[in-house]
């Protein structure tokens, strides 16, 4: 590969606005969807709150895969996060087991 | 460098480079790596007291609908910033400024949100100090408030260089560097809001 096309590589990927706005739109549903689950209250409590947290990595996961180019960029840039994720998961799973010894979880 | 690549102002292809990585974009991403272990600090702060009576009692203050407000004039401001992006890359000047504009636009309501938010809590009693609970809440909301006003901030600042012409068809990192940074403020409140208005 030459230097001048892995500079044309480097650049950001282009996108058609539609897809951009198509993921808003997704963005927009699960939201409400969230709300829906969350004030509806017609869910038992803990499947409530599984899905909720299902629903809010989803929204997590489409914005930093179309926003943030992860599905089109080069996987470099994905693996740069899976050390952090992790640690950030052994960090909670410390976090809930602690504090449910301490009685407050 | 080629002569191709400096002409657009790309950024070095170095020697040992990997392959398809702008070495700017990877140090924007090792940044985000940093703050995702200090937000998962105040995060974690946060989960230790969510079941606390303190926590309860403090809960019963918050209104929802500003959380729903909020979270919404954030997702909409991603959008705005991406729209930016995919303008400049069809060459469309005017179009980077108006969706940066109304990025900032956005932005600034998004504190204005949460200044309102802050001052009802304060009005109800909750304020840093009332418990480890608020104090919690507080550190969490602020820093990731103090991001916001930043990115705010760095917007103005990539909406002038813009307006001077530095951003060309074939030269935009600029733009999407600075838009990993505002998704990146966007995703953690998107985690936020659950945390703190949905369980």
């Amino acid at each position: 590969m030459t230097e001048t096309q892995e500079a044309r590589d480097l650049q950001a990927p282009h996108v058609k606005w539609t897809r951009y706005v198509a993921v808003a739109v997704v963005l927009a549903v699960i939201t409400a969807l969230e709300i829906v689950v969350a004030l509806g209250h017609f869910l038992p409590q803990q499947l409530a709150t599984i899905l909720l947290i299902g629903l809010t990595l989803s929204k997590a996961a489409l914005v930093m895969l179309f926003y943030m180019h992860l599905k089109y960029d080069t996987r470099w840039y994905s693996l740069v996060l899976v050390f952090p994720l992790f640690m950030v998961a052994v960090l909670f799973i410390i976090v809930l087991v602690a504090a449910a010894s301490w009685n407050i979880v | 460098m080629s002569d191709w690549a400096a002409a657009q102002g790309h950024a070095p292809v170095e020697p040992g480079s990997l392959s398809g990585v702008d070495n700017r974009k990877l140090g924007m991403w090792l940044f985000i790596v940093n703050e995702i272990m200090f937000f998962a600090a105040f995060i974690g702060l946060f989960i230790a007291y969510k079941n606390t009576p303190e926590m309860a009692e403090f809960r019963q203050a918050f209104d929802p609908a500003l959380g729903i407000i909020g979270t919404s004039v954030l997702l909409f401001s991603s959008l705005m910033v991406v729209l930016g992006l995919a303008s400049i890359q069809r060459g469309s000047k005017r179009g980077l400024l108006l969706f940066l504009l109304l990025t900032i636009l956005l932005g600034a309501t998004f504190l204005g949100i949460q200044a309102t938010e802050f001052t009802l809590l304060h009005e109800h009693g909750f304020t840093l100090s009332t418990s480890s609970a608020t104090s919690a809440f507080y550190v969490m909301t602020s820093f990731h408030g103090l991001h916001v006003l930043i990115g705010v901030l760095w917007a103005a600042g990539v909406m002038f260089v813009a307006w001077r012409g530095w951003f060309s068809k074939q030269k935009y990192e600029g733009v999407e560097i600075f838009g990993l940074y505002w998704h990146f403020v966007d995703v953690v409140w998107i985690i936020l809001f659950m945390l703190i208005y949905l369980i």
